[in-house]
């Protein structure tokens, strides 16, 4: 039976992979054919723009006479038109629809002072060239040379796909997994000459020959490429999945305990729809650079950029410092005052104990961002209310990165302790009294009761809580952005916050490092790993000493 | 059981019922609040209302997200169908394309009835992007209770705000966020300092100018008349309670202020021995999406927001906004009182004074670099001119060149 399922999950996977691989082949030569085709439009465009009339169909020029005024109400007419003869000498106005995207094409064109090329609905491309005052046209709209698929190659390169699932199926995944990187290798040479027509070594000399990158178009290959690598990893993933025991374990799991996944399968969905598509997309944005919407694959280029130069004011691994000395000394100063309200309120319980752990919650209750921005009032050099109370009117807490960091530091530890004290006032009602008792009649006092008695039994619970509390003040995004904003010049910004200023900040002019950012964002999510690992090898030991 | 055939008789009938006509959905985003929101809002509805074909949705997005959001949405093919802006962004969104060109549909009549320095903030290389609805620029505030004339002269200036500084009850003569380039900009071009040279796109801060600026500032901060730093909100606050009788603000702030303390509004003197000037200003338009769907009818409401003479003196007196067309001003100015008439005029002039910021894509790497010469030069005794050179450097990296 589980060998079944594993066949049949396996064919499912072959298939898909085969498909995927055959639609990016397909893309990349199209988009090489199209390439030469573009490069042949610009020289033509250009070529009508220097001897003006010509044979060649599907060209306009369009000429601008200066306006005196405004600059850019230039008087634009059709000069010449081959394909329409009778437009030429007519000025393009505002009405006509065509005119008015010719005009915009000739804008940008003269603006950018590069070829502006269009893909049409119909397949067809559209090249705009200007110089000076006068641009022209052309239209594309020969079909691509493109062999039908062929189901023959498709289901040869599916059956070696599969027997590489067999092999990883039968528990031996590196076999498999060369299997499925030669299956690969070959079936991209295949693919590639079966769609242009032409054997392997005539499709690379004719690419070769005519392949002149177009200056406008972006190169489809960087996102094959990207595509084709991330296919390999999630393909030799899915197979190394197949073959080990933990894809057994799951299929058990999943039989034994069928209700209750029905049960959490919404929960489950949504997870995945908020935190995996999320996630995943996140990983993938950090090897792409995005510039107005357009995404081209850059490989490590944002990590290599990221690690090595810094176009903001300090380098990553001083923000990384910086992060890693917030979260400590939040988590310190957060578990200390928590734990001391709470031994305070546990031990001296009567009815205004009530009201004082209302008051105490309060903090955690309120908004964040309001508490932050309250605090940066409070801050505030000369009118904030703690440098009346010190006496230190005039000085600016965020002029030094030390002052400015300690301003943090306050206002987190204000909005932070709260959780610590209701899970240790949890813990504390726990442990039983007659520990106590016990240790009153062996003489110990109230140091060694806290060090013997309170603080191990505690642990367990503040465990979790402090890990839990680490990696939220890890990426703390609010309290930095709203209280110093990373002030002095970027001295107390933290990862996250740095993470936001790629998107958000620099690189607006290409529309938002979203790359970078997410660039970040992978390194932040990289040190927690690491953290999360090791918090979990010592919760680990911590309950097996407590067993 | 009854309950159901009901519902299912009620849900066959739906599609019986006679479908309704068409309409085209104009979607228009703003960030504006107050009377600013007000006066559009009824302004919109008045233009809905007389046309039966449209149907006008215009949202609130607050100012500090609505450029990331269009930035994120007109791409993807999201987004309104117009927006309003500052002129200051239109380089980078040009450049992606996600703005579309409106000069075959305008004419040169059209723009003469608006103040001519906007049309041209509005417009990047060889195309128009938006119609200008209403220009912002820095001026001085003063309150008539604690000074009876505006002074006209950086001596009188400092001679008042002296006057007026009692550091021990937190009182300062005159406020202006110092550390913050956009409030600097007055000082740069009264000392003659320039961020883009002539005819370039690539910008250059390390000259004399800049660096005369910086001195400037921090001879200023010097005097001890100055807050550290404020933010614009405790800077307003400050002004409303009266811990300053002076602050440098823009047309903005006359919702925060009007009728609430006396205030009279007048040109920044000019600083020492530099010139007078109003720094940056800004211009406010109507901008289309190169992804709007229905373009002929959101050019339509363009229009209406932008050139209706009677939308336009809505937008001055219920939005208190300083609007650029013409005929607005020659319509309201006689309804207003003396003080409020003096009010929009010091604006006027001042943005006569004023330069139009940027809207290089490239201008977005100046403002960090130029906060933190600010922060060098007030606070860590910097050179001013190892300042600007730094500025420079660091503009440069971040540009990659």
């Amino acid at each position: 039976m589980k060998q079944n399922v594993r066949l049949i999950i396996s064919g499912i996977f072959a298939f898909g992979l085969t498909y995927a691989l055959g639609f990016g082949a397909q893309s990349v030569i199209k988009g090489q054919f199209e390439q030469v085709e573009v490069t042949r439009a610009i020289l033509d465009a250009h070529q009508a723009l220097k001897s003006g009339p010509s044979d060649k169909q599907n060209v306009t020029i369009v000429k601008e006479t200066k306006s005196a005024k405004y600059h850019f109400l230039n008087k634009r007419s059709y000069e010449v038109n081959t394909a329409d003869s009778s437009r030429a000498g007519t000025v393009l106005t505002g009405e006509n629809d065509q005119d008015k995207a010719r005009a915009d094409r000739h804008s940008d064109a003269r603006r950018t002072k590069k070829p502006v090329v269009q893909r049409l609905k119909d397949g067809s491309v559209r090249v705009t060239v200007a110089d000076g005052m006068k641009t022209s046209e052309v239209l594309v709209s020969e079909s691509l040379p493109v062999v039908p698929f062929s189901w023959g190659i498709f289901f040869a390169i599916s059956i070696c796909l599969f027997i590489a699932s067999i092999f990883a199926a039968k528990k031996t995944p590196v076999v498999g997994s060369v299997v499925l990187l030669a299956g690969l290798a070959i079936s991209t040479g295949v693919i590639g000459s079966q769609y242009l027509g032409l054997s392997a070594a005539e499709a690379s000399e004719f690419l070769r020959a005519g392949g002149r990158r177009a200056p406008a178009v972006v190169s489809p290959s960087g996102s094959f490429w990207g595509t084709l690598a991330a296919i390999y990893v999630a393909g030799a993933i899915a197979l190394v999945f197949i073959a080990t025991s933990a894809f057994e374990r799951s299929l058990d799991s999943v039989q034994r305990s069928r209700e209750a996944y029905v049960a959490i399968s919404p929960a489950m969905l949504g997870l995945f729809v908020l935190v995996g598509i999320p996630f995943v997309v996140g990983i993938g944005l950090a090897f792409f650079r995005h510039v107005h919407g357009d995404y081209s694959f850059v490989g490590l280029d944002n990590f290599r950029q990221i690690l090595t130069g810094s176009e903001g004011p300090h380098s990553i691994f001083y923000t990384l410092v910086v992060t890693v000395i917030w979260t400590f000394l939040n988590v310190i100063l957060h578990l200390s005052v928590g734990l001391g309200f709470a031994l305070l309120l546990h031990k001296h319980a009567s009815g205004w104990t009530r009201i004082y752990r209302v008051i105490l919650i309060i903090p955690w209750a309120v908004p964040a961002y309001l508490t932050a921005l309250i605090w940066r009032s409070m801050f505030d050099a000369d009118i904030g209310v703690i440098n009346r109370i010190l006496g230190l009117e005039g000085m600016s807490w965020m002029h030094d990165t030390f002052t400015a960091f300690c301003a943090n530091l306050i206002t987190n530890v204000w909005l932070g302790f709260p959780f610590m004290m209701v899970v240790c006032l949890g813990a504390l009602t726990s442990i039983p009294g007659d520990l106590y008792d016990a240790a009153d009649v062996d003489g110990a006092n109230g140091w060694q009761k806290f060090t013997q008695i309170t603080l191990p039994l505690l642990k367990p619970a503040l465990l979790p809580a402090t890990i839990l509390g680490s990696i939220w003040t890890f990426n703390k995004f609010e309290v930095i952005y709203l209280v110093s904003e990373g002030r002095p010049d970027g001295g107390t910004d933290i990862l996250v916050t740095e993470a936001y200023r790629w998107a958000f900040e620099r690189g607006l002019a290409q529309g938002g490092a979203y790359g970078k950012a997410a660039a970040c964002s992978v390194i932040i999510f990289l040190v927690l790993l690491v953290y999360g690992w090791m918090t979990a090898r010592v919760s680990r030991s911590a309950e097996e000493a407590l067993r | 059981m009854k309950k159901l055939v009901l519902a299912l008789v009620f849900a066959t009938c739906i599609p019986a019922l006679p479908a309704q006509a068409e309409e085209t959905v104009i979607r228009l985003w703003h960030s504006y609040t107050a009377g600013e929101r007000e006066a559009l809002d009824s302004i919109v509805k008045k233009f809905d209302d007389s046309n039966n074909s449209l149907r006008i949705e215009a949202s609130f997005v607050p100012f500090n997200a609505l450029a990331d959001k269009l930035t994120a949405a007109i791409p993807r093919g999201h987004g309104p169908d117009l927006f309003i802006f500052a002129h200051d962004r239109i380089g980078g969104w040009a450049e992606g394309k996600l703005l579309e060109p409106i000069e075959l549909l305008v004419t040169e009549e059209q723009l003469d009835r608006h103040l001519t320095s906007c049309v041209f903030a509005l417009a990047y290389g060889d195309s128009l992007y938006g119609l200008p609805l209403a220009f912002k620029a820095l001026a001085l505030f003063t309150r008539t209770d604690k000074i009876k004339a505006p002074p006209k002269t950086s001596d009188e200036l400092v001679e008042l705000a002296k006057a007026h500084t009692n550091k021990e009850k937190g009182e300062f003569g005159f406020v202006y966020p110092a550390g913050d380039f956009f409030f600097h900009t007055p000082l740069l071009y009264s000392m003659n300092g320039s961020i883009f040279p002539k005819n370039s796109k690539t910008p250059d801060v390390n000259n004399a100018g800049v660096a005369e600026s910086l001195r400037t500032a921090k001879r200023i901060k010097d005097l001890n008349v100055l807050p550290d730093d404020p933010t614009p909100v405790v800077a307003s606050s400050m002004f409303v309670s009266g811990r300053t009788p002076m602050i440098i603000n823009g047309p903005w702030f006359l919702d925060t202020v009007q009728g609430k303390v006396p205030f009279q509004v007048s040109a920044i003197p000019p600083f020492f021995e530099g010139r007078a000037a109003s720094g940056f200003s800004s211009c406010e338009g109507v901008f289309m999406s190169r992804q709007s769907k229905h373009k002929r009818a959101a050019f339509e409401l363009m229009t209406h927001l932008a050139d209706d003479a009677e939308a336009a003196a809505a937008r001055m007196m219920q939005g208190k906004q300083t609007v650029t067309l013409n005929e607005a001003w020659d319509r309201v100015l006689p309804q207003l009182s003396e003080n409020t008439k003096q009010i929009y005029s010091a604006f006027r002039d001042a943005f006569e004074n004023s330069n139009p910021s940027p809207s290089f894509p490239n201008m977005n790497a100046v403002w960090g670099p130029m906060n933190a010469a600010l922060y060098n030069t007030l606070h860590k005794g910097a050179a001013p001119k190892d300042a600007a050179a730094d500025a420079q450097k660091r503009i440069m990296k971040a540009l990659n060149k």
